[in-house]
């Protein structure tokens, strides 16, 4: 009788135990971490550069044993450069079949699509590519580590105020981001007093621009504003100049192939856009281009540099989710230790500080000047 | 009035490309009655080929001739090796489609692979703006007519008056009343696809000086060069060639009133009122009697 009274009350106690005592939150064999991005299609060039540029983060991590002696692995599925069913097909795997709680993203349009998937399965999203307007907001799950378009539009409006501007044309993608951003900019361009005399959208990808550019041309603007991304800026401006066009152009992009594509039409060409200088002098930002260099025989630009970075934000998040105690292996902790944190160096140089209310972040931002195919650092913006 | 100018001039030279992928094309399907969706292919080889030439040291001229060569290496290659071995296995017209198709896919693929996918531009063109009042083009545009014209009566002049040209023509007429008479059909069934190759290059080139050269160029390029073959009528070279510069115009010149974002739309309306009024296309009854 003693025996078994003893042996129920240890039964007893461990339970008690089990049930009371904090859990310790079990290791993941590995951080698995997902990616949805343009792999294929119009815009595969965005899906190299950035997967090129996360994984450059993940092999250095790996090689120095993980976190903890935890390694990441990660899986990349493909919107096909923009489509929204390719991307929750894509999403959908990863979170149900991979189980993944973090992803990177990309492109307005798919990152929208698979955000009621993120928020009911509390996936944190990352997107260092898209620059939509509907991003600002999109999510509770979603946070953007670079300047989303409406900022640099701004930045431009402002700026061609300053030269003395006040007839503006806009060529844009014909998508959420494009469109967006020239809605946003419109009201306040002609705000600061000017008039907009003509807004072309143009299918992204598009490599004939002399439709666009003969109504462009007709309408005799002071300046042309582009809101494109990737190498359309280069085939724009370079046709636009092998038409004749003879006034200004703006734009919130610069990439090295665009500018190539470009070649000698593109110098004068003043970008609004995210500060990443691979010649920089941040001991980051030279440690992750020699690096990048080694791997992949190229210089990186800001996209690489955007997925690079978003990688050492999820290995601070994992720290200090950890640090927490508990399950921490999971979208809800990650984004607690986000909000938390807040303020993350960047590979900019300085820091990228995210904004919990709407996902947006803060990081340097400039004005260039495009001669002999390099853009030229003109000064630091302040954005109103 | 300065932008109706503007969007003929650019409907003339955007007219020019589509009027050698049509007249390529439909010499090619004229004579052995092939979809040939590889068209496409031929089309990034030649200009993938001719950025090759030119990285490897070559002047742009030397890029050209290596774009052409490529470009009817592989149109022989795959009329020699597939759509003749397709043909001898009694292979079904949509089997012949299919495979175009994959090919044309496959070739895309492998060249996104090798070269990546942002823009190959071909330099060393010396551009010219010209401009008269507000009405703005160059030289390039200017060539691409002429390149056009001269491929055209080239062409023309081939079909009509050489033996090669006449025996052609014949096999266009009657495949099978042209083998009884002696002419070897698949021997001309080559020549077409070394001639529609050669044909396409030019395009191909022009295209990458103006644009840069792309992957996906490839679906552009196919969709171009059946869809004058079909407004013009099929078997007719001239037509394909009227047809061609009437597509670009309307494509052109339809976004005067409209947004430039419908121009793809208003070649597939032009398609469809000619499918609609005349199905056989603008000169489709010379296909039957197989005239040129």
């Amino acid at each position: 009788m003693k025996r078994s009274i003893s042996i129920g009350s240890l039964i007893i106690i461990f339970s008690l135990l089990v049930i009371y005592s904090p859990s310790t939150g079990a290791d993941p064999k590995e951080y698995k971490i997902g990616a949805i991005l343009a792999m294929t299609g119009a815009g595969a060039w965005y899906g190299q550069v950035m997967s090129q540029g996360f994984l450059t983060a993940l092999d250095e991590i790996n090689a120095q044993g993980g976190i903890g002696g935890i390694k990441f692995k990660a899986v990349i599925e493909d919107h096909q450069s923009g489509s929204g069913a390719a991307a929750i097909s894509g999403f959908n795997k990863l979170v149900n079949v991979d189980k993944v709680p973090f992803s990177f993203t990309s492109y307005t349009a798919p990152t929208l699509s698979i955000i009621p998937v993120a928020n009911e399965k509390h996936v944190l999203l990352l997107n260092g590519g898209a620059v939509g307007p509907k991003l600002v907001k999109a999510s509770p799950y979603l946070f953007n580590n670079r300047m989303l378009a409406v900022m640099h539009g701004l930045g431009l409006a402002q700026r061609a105020k300053e030269r003395g501007f006040t007839k503006m044309a806009a060529l844009f993608w014909n998508d959420d981001a494009g469109i967006g951003t020239h809605k946003f900019v419109e009201p306040r361009w002609k705000a600061m007093g000017g008039t907009v005399v003509a807004a072309e959208a143009h299918p992204i990808g598009t490599t004939d621009y002399k439709p666009y550019l003969s109504k462009i041309m007709a309408a005799n603007p002071d300046f042309l504003a582009l809101w494109q991304w990737g190498k359309d800026w280069g085939i724009a401006v370079k046709q636009a100049r092998e038409m004749g066009f003879t006034k200004p152009i703006m734009g919130i992009e610069f990439t090295p192939d665009a500018a190539k594509i470009a070649g000698a039409t593109a110098d004068g060409y003043e970008a609004v856009t995210d500060y990443f200088d691979p010649k920089g002098t941040d001991s980051w930002t030279q440690k992750f281009v020699a690096s990048y260099k080694a791997k992949y025989k190229n210089e990186p630009e800001f996209y690489a540099a955007n997925y690079y970075e978003g990688v050492y934000i999820l290995t601070e998040l994992i720290k200090k989710a950890k640090a927490k105690g508990g399950d921490y292996w999971n979208g809800k902790a990650l984004r607690e230790a986000l909000i938390e944190i807040k303020r993350f160096p960047s590979v900019y140089g300085g820091y990228v500080e995210f904004n919990p209310e709407d996902g947006t972040c803060k990081k340097k931002t400039a004005l260039f000047v495009v001669k002999g195919g390099e853009r030229i650092f003109q000064k630091y913006l302040e954005i109103q | 009035m300065d932008l109706f100018w503007q969007l003929v001039i650019n409907g003339l030279s955007l007219g020019s490309i589509y009027l050698i992928l049509g007249i390529s094309w439909g010499l090619i399907f004229a004579v052995t009655r092939t979809f040939h969706f590889a068209h496409g292919a031929t089309f990034v080889v030649a200009a993938y080929a001719a950025y090759l030439g030119q990285q490897m040291g070559g002047h742009l001229i030397l890029a050209a001739l290596a774009g052409i060569i490529g470009a009817v290496l592989f149109g022989l290659a795959i009329e020699r090796f597939l759509y003749r071995y397709l043909r001898r296995a009694f292979a079904t017209p949509l089997v012949i489609f299919i495979a175009a198709l994959g090919t044309l896919i496959t070739v895309e693929n492998f060249i996104a692979m090798g070269f990546g996918t942002d823009a190959k531009p071909l330099e060393g063109f010396p551009i010219k703006v010209i401009k008269i009042g507000r009405v703005g083009f160059n030289n390039l545009h200017v060539f691409m007519f002429v390149t056009a014209a001269v491929l055209l009566i080239g062409l023309i002049f081939y079909l009509r008056r050489t033996k090669n040209g006449k025996a052609l023509r014949a096999v266009i007429s009657n495949p099978e009343m042209a083998e009884v008479l002696g002419i070897d059909v698949q021997k001309y069934f080559l020549l077409a696809f070394g001639i529609g190759s050669f044909l396409i290059a030019p395009a191909a080139v022009l295209v990458t000086i103006e644009r840069g050269a792309t992957p996906d160029l490839g679906h552009w390029a196919i969709l171009y060069s059946f869809m004058p073959v079909i407004i013009g009528g099929i078997g007719s070279i001239p037509g394909a060639a009227l047809a061609g510069i009437i597509i670009g115009l309307a494509e052109s010149i339809g976004i005067w009133k409209i947004s430039s974002q419908w121009q793809l739309g208003i070649a597939f309306v032009v398609l469809v009122i000619v499918l609609i009024i005349k199905p056989t296309g603008l000169f489709g009854f010379r296909v039957y009697r197989g005239k040129i």
